[in-house]
């Protein structure tokens, strides 16, 4: 297998790549997984990557672009690319200065480059790295790092904007909700690792989207049907959040040697916090103040408000009240943070929030004071092929770098030695680690399997393990281990395996564990089960797998509880058989029972085919409002209507749209389906896709159908798409929403005709905000093809209802007419001047703001003048400008002016 | 003409995919469920990269760039960057394919109005040009191949139409390198343009097709298989 993918790769042509060029880092670290056949890191081995026979070349592309537009100002973007070898170095990079804007990842004004160069002895790379550094730190940065090589021996020193800050999370599942759970931070894109692990099973690592799936932006996990959480699920999350609060610069050197069966590693590794950089807010002088003579255990509240006279809070004994939109004197910011954490709830019949006291809320407008933090960590190891190694580190934690005080308590250490011998059938392997109590280390403190091994949250201090194992024959060994934990928690085991079979007895403190079980293939047949007595709980894993062919199997598997709490069973079959998949099962606790299941297929059968995948599981909803916060003008994407009170989307607005969480959650049964047939025979061609999610309180459907008919110069097209969504997740009542839009596109040569209807209506629990109905009609023909010249008409006619209005029905009229000239260049550009009327004709004579906001009464007309020419083989020139006059209104000018050259 | 082709490698994937792009030495799947992308590297090592949280997204069909890839879904274009996790939508209505220009612009059909639309670096709409009847497109060297049930229109960047070529039987997929293919998912046959169409006929049905050099991947239909050729054969 391995020589295919690497010939395969090999096989594939550089010109692939849109700039002939590579992206070195790769973000992603690696997951487990049978093809995987070499390598343990996402950081390349740069060693590898250089070519000895490729030819002295350097190749330099890229793009530039300038553009100027009359709203939005100048504007000019580059990409750049490089990538060849020359006297022996080889370069390989991109940049671009385009992408979504993150404070705390620029460098200079350029926000994504990738450089790396190579030499025999030689590595230098700047970018997005992703480091898995000795002593099992794995760090997400963006700087740059050089390494200098011999062998195995290397150094390397790094520098960066780090973009994260090592977190772990431990948390048990909850019965039958597989998600969402909530990390309350944004998380750095890709640096999760998920694990699960049970009363049986040690801690394993997931795979992202088949195991789970994971909200960056909001740091929420969800969890498949692939695993189902029980009560008896711990789940840990490592991860790197997302540094927010200061300028996170990251210093990092490393080294290795080997001689004469030693090789010794060593560390140092910084990072701290830019306290002249606080990235989403503005320290006071009275604030540095506190925080100077506070010390390490400095506790500044900052209040996210300012004045403002078109603000909507006053400030009230202390607290804010809510004053109504634009009549208050504050413009207050408040966070989520948990239930019973904050002051504040927000009320959803006056749109705003409501003091409660302290620890009665779930939202707070003040936060407090993030302390620049200055962490350092020294390592060096040593380690010797006879399979003894010693550690031994250091680290020095400023908790808060504005003070001077409590300097005595930053330093602690640790050290850490490991025996992993094996000779002939006796093997043992064991560890000694000590931490003092302050010691930090940029990763888990813990081992993964600490909370399954110990069942103990204590902080590890100090931990001496011993395992032995002895292999009797080829069919039976015996294990024993005997561990001490800070000196109070001690734990023993032996456990004996003949043949197939396993059985073995473990304590930890008073806890005492049995547990029994086999494990067996025998032709396609795969056998396994295990029974846990722990105190008298009763637990019991099982499954079984026959494979039928390569692509047909069926497996039954599920475990089964008897405790004090009383009993639970889990059962779960799985079958495949090209071209479909199904998966169902269910799991029983008390009163509760979930039924969950999958089918996923992929069909063809002559022109016929269907993909798609069908799921029920169970998870928890959450109730929400949506508020809209004021911001400079021309910069949101809502207007406000004081006659209806309601928001209006409109491009250029003065008010954007925000989700609130509220306090209550309701376990929902999650139902969904995507399915997308299609048909292909003769002149006909259907294709249809069919979205559904059923979450109990939200419902949310689509369909789409789409015909076409084509027989020598006629073609005819019909679309039909419907949506239905019902939210009953709002704090006041449900809102839904329902449109279908039907076209039918017939055409005949140059003639082209395009009919459509559309219907669409949103209701406030019976309110119905807006219902709307278009039937237009469009045609165009080209009368001359070079000089293009196309005349093109069209008529709407639409009927709009609010209960905002119940007397009135409004009709609007809209014709339009307009001309096309075209003047095609081939190969060298193409002008094209269009002029288009429009005529808004409403029946009655005084139009609310609420209907006329985008659609102004009155004859509106549209100049556009659109043209690219090629100068020269690299140059492309563009300007657009367009003019529109609505009635009565001013002129909206738009001029966009853009060059790009190519390189 | 008539042919029947044996491949050169088999490669069986560690899941089921719909669609593929080679790039940067390396293969990226869209996974059966439309979610993430799988990258699997010349060292065989294999990374999924989740591309959204909706789960009944989609993928149809996305391009890769150093920092981005685009993506087509149901609800338009959007671009998902590589480094931040974050995406952004190119364009939102019903797109029936896109393509990426070599100064990176998205050109696209969309399906319900039946307009070819050219965006600018800005990612509004620089050009619109209607009644364009397509089901798939692809892009080369400075020209976009528009396939539609009857012909290819060969259009250049400026959106004028330099050439039309009549194909030989209706055909769901183009992919365009130094030569034309058409093929249709659920079938197992190809054409080529040379001076001529030539039909060639593979012993499985075909998914996706990419050309990469002197080579040509196959995804088998049921995304399971990546089939190598040597395009010297077609």
């Amino acid at each position: 297998m391995a020589v295919i993918y690497i010939c395969m790769m090999c096989l594939i042509s550089e010109s692939d790549s849109l700039y002939k060029l590579d992206s070195l880092y790769y973000n992603f670290r690696l997951i487990e997984s049978d093809t995987i056949l070499s390598g343990d890191t996402t950081y390349v081995s740069f060693k590898e990557q250089r070519d000895e026979d490729k030819e002295n070349l350097l190749k330099i592309s890229g793009i530039k672009d300038f553009s100027f537009d009359i709203d939005q100002g100048f504007n000019q973007g580059l990409k750049l690319y490089v990538g060849g070898e020359v006297e022996g170095v080889k370069v390989r990079g991109a940049l671009s200065d385009e992408g979504a804007d993150l404070p705390t990842r620029r460098i200079s004004e350029v926000e994504k480059m990738q450089l790396e160069l190579w030499t025999r002895n030689f590595y230098g790379g700047l970018g997005d790295l992703s480091l898995n550094l000795p002593f099992g730190i794995y760090n997400e940065i963006q700087g740059a790092r050089l390494g200098v090589y011999n062998q195995a021996d290397n150094v390397n020193i790094t520098y960066a904007l780090n973009r994260g800050r090592y977190r772990r999370v431990e948390f048990d599942g909850e019965e039958g909700k597989q998600g969402p759970y909530l990390l309350l931070c944004q998380v750095v894109y890709g640096s999760e690792r998920v694990y699960l692990s049970d009363l049986v099973n040690p801690a394993r690592l997931l795979k992202i989207d088949d195991d789970y799936d994971f909200d960056y932006e909001q740091g929420i996990i969800n969890f498949t049907n692939k695993n189902i959480i029980t009560r008896n699920t711990h789940i840990i999350v490592e991860y790197q959040e997302a540094t927010q609060d200061y300028i996170n610069v990251y210093q990092e050197a490393d080294a290795q040697y080997s001689a004469g069966g030693f090789v010794a590693n060593s560390i140092v590794h910084r990072i701290y916090d830019d306290k002249n950089n606080p990235l989403s807010f503005r320290l006071t002088a009275p604030e540095i103040e506190s925080l100077k003579i506070g010390g390490d255990n400095a506790e500044v509240k900052h209040i996210y408000a300012d004045t403002s006279s078109s603000g909507n809070y006053d400030l009230v004994d202390g607290h804010f009240v809510y004053a109504g939109e634009e009549k208050g004197h504050y413009l207050v910011t408040f966070f989520y943070v948990g239930e019973n954490k904050g002051d504040y709830t927000y009320d959803p019949t006056i749109k705003g929030f409501v003091y409660q006291g302290d620890g009665l809320g779930n939202y707070t407008p003040e936060k407090l004071v993030p302390l620049p933090r200055d962490s350092q960590f020294y390592g060096i190891g040593l380690k010797h092929k006879s399979g003894l190694s010693t550690v031994v580190y250091g680290s020095a934690v400023d908790k808060n770098t504005f003070s001077q005080l409590n300097e005595n308590d930053n330093l602690a250490n640790g050290y850490e030695l490991f025996l992993d011998r094996k000779i002939r059938n006796f093997s043992i392997n064991g560890k000694y680690i000590k931490y003092d109590k302050d010691f930090y280390q940029p990763r888990g403190r813990e081992g993964l399997d600490y909370d399954f091994e110990w069942n103990t949250n204590d902080t590890l201090e100090e931990l001496a393990q011993l395992n032995t194992g002895v292999t009797l024959s080829e069919n039976f060994n015996i294990d024993l281990g005997y561990g001490l934990l800070n000196r109070t928690h001690r734990r023993r085991l032996i456990f004996i395996r003949p043949l197939f079979f396993y059985c073995g007895y473990e304590d930890v403190d008073t806890v005492h564990k049995y547990t029994l079980g086999f494990k067996r293939t025998v032709n396609n047949l795969s056998l396994y089960t295990q029974y846990l007595n722990q105190d008298m709980n009763h637990f019991t894993e099982y499954s079984a797998n026959y494979r039928f062919s390569q692509d047909r199997i069926i497996g039954l598997s599920g475990n089964y509880e008897r405790s004090v709490l009383g009993r639970a069973i889990l059962t779960r079959l799985d079958f495949t058989t090209r071209p479909f998949s199904f998966s169902a099962g269910h799991r029983s606790f008390y009163d509760t029972t979930m039924i969950f299941g999958n089918i996923r297929m992929n069909v063809y059968y002559g022109g016929f085919g269907l993909q798609g995948e069908i799921e029920q599981s169970q998870r928890y909803t959450q109730k929400k409002d949506e508020i809209y916060v004021k911001v400079p003008e021309g910069t949101g994407n809502y207007v406000y209507d004081p006659v209806t009170r309601t928001y209006i989307l409109k491009s250029n607005g003065d008010y954007v749209k925000q989700t609130i969480l509220l306090k209550d959650f309701q376990r929902v049964v999650s139902r969904r389906y995507n399915l997308e047939p299609a048909f292909s025979r003769g002149i006909v061609d259907c294709r249809g896709r069919f979205f559904y999610l059923n979450e109990t309180d939200f419902i949310s459907r689509k369909e789409e159908v789409n015909v076409s008919l084509d027989k020598d110069d006629k073609h005819l097209e019909i679309n039909f798409q419907d949506g239905i969504s019902r939210d009953g997740r709002y704090a006041l009542e449900p809102i839904s929403q329902y449109q279908y839009d039907l076209s039918l596109n017939p055409g005949y040569r140059k003639l082209y005709n395009y009919y459509t209807i559309n219907y669409r209506n949103e209701k406030w629990g019976a309110f119905l905000k807006e219902e709307r109905t278009d039937y237009g009609v469009a045609m165009d023909l080209e009368v001359i093809e070079d000089p293009q010249v196309k005349p093109f008409a069209g008529h709407k006619y639409s009927r709009i209802f609010s209960d905002f209005f119940p007397d009135l029905i409004f009709i609007l009229q809209t014709p339009s007419a307009g001309l096309l000239l075209g003047k095609p260049i081939k190969n060298q550009g193409r002008i094209e001047l269009t002029g288009e009327l429009i005529y808004h004709k409403y029946n009655v004579e005084d139009i609310p703001y609420f209907f006329s906001a985008n659609e102004p009464p009155g004859l509106t007309k549209i100049f556009t003048l659109s043209s690219s020419l090629s100068m020269g083989s690299n140059t492309i020139f563009s300007l657009i400008y367009r003019i529109q006059l609505p009635p009565g209104e001013k002129p909206v000018q738009n001029l966009r002016f853009q060059t790009r050259i190519k390189f | 003409m008539f042919f029947l082709l044996e491949p050169k490698t088999v490669l069986e994937l560690p899941d089921n995919f719909t669609t593929f792009e080679l790039w940067d030495k390396a293969i990226y799947l869209v996974q059966f469920n439309g979610k993430s992308i799988m990258r699997i590297d010349s060292a065989g090592g294999v990374v999924s990269i989740p591309v959204t949280f909706e789960r009944n997204m989609r993928i149809y069909n996305f391009k890769m760039t150093p920092f981005s890839i685009y993506l087509h879904t149901a609800t338009g274009i959007q671009r998902f960057f590589l480094n931040s996790g974050n995406s952004e939508s190119i364009y939102k209505d019903d797109v029936v394919s896109f393509v990426l220009t070599n100064t990176e612009d998205v050109v696209l059909v969309n399906r319900l109005k039946n307009e070819l639309i050219f965006l600018d670096p800005q990612n509004k709409v620089r050009l619109r040009k209607n009644n364009v009847n397509a089901i798939d497109m692809d892009y080369h060297d400075n020209k976009i191949y528009v396939l539609t049930r009857k012909e290819v229109l060969v259009i250049d960047d400026y959106g004028n139409t330099i050439e039309t070529i009549k194909i030989p039987e209706k055909m769901s997929r183009i992919v365009v390198s130094e030569d034309i293919f058409l093929f249709s998912p659920q079938s197992n046959t190809i054409y080529k343009k040379d001076m001529e169409w030539k039909r060639i006929e593979l012993r499985h049905s075909i998914m996706e097709l990419k050309v990469s050099g002197k080579n040509i991947f196959v995804l088998d239909q049921y995304g399971s298989y990546l089939y190598m050729y040597d395009v010297s054969d077609f």
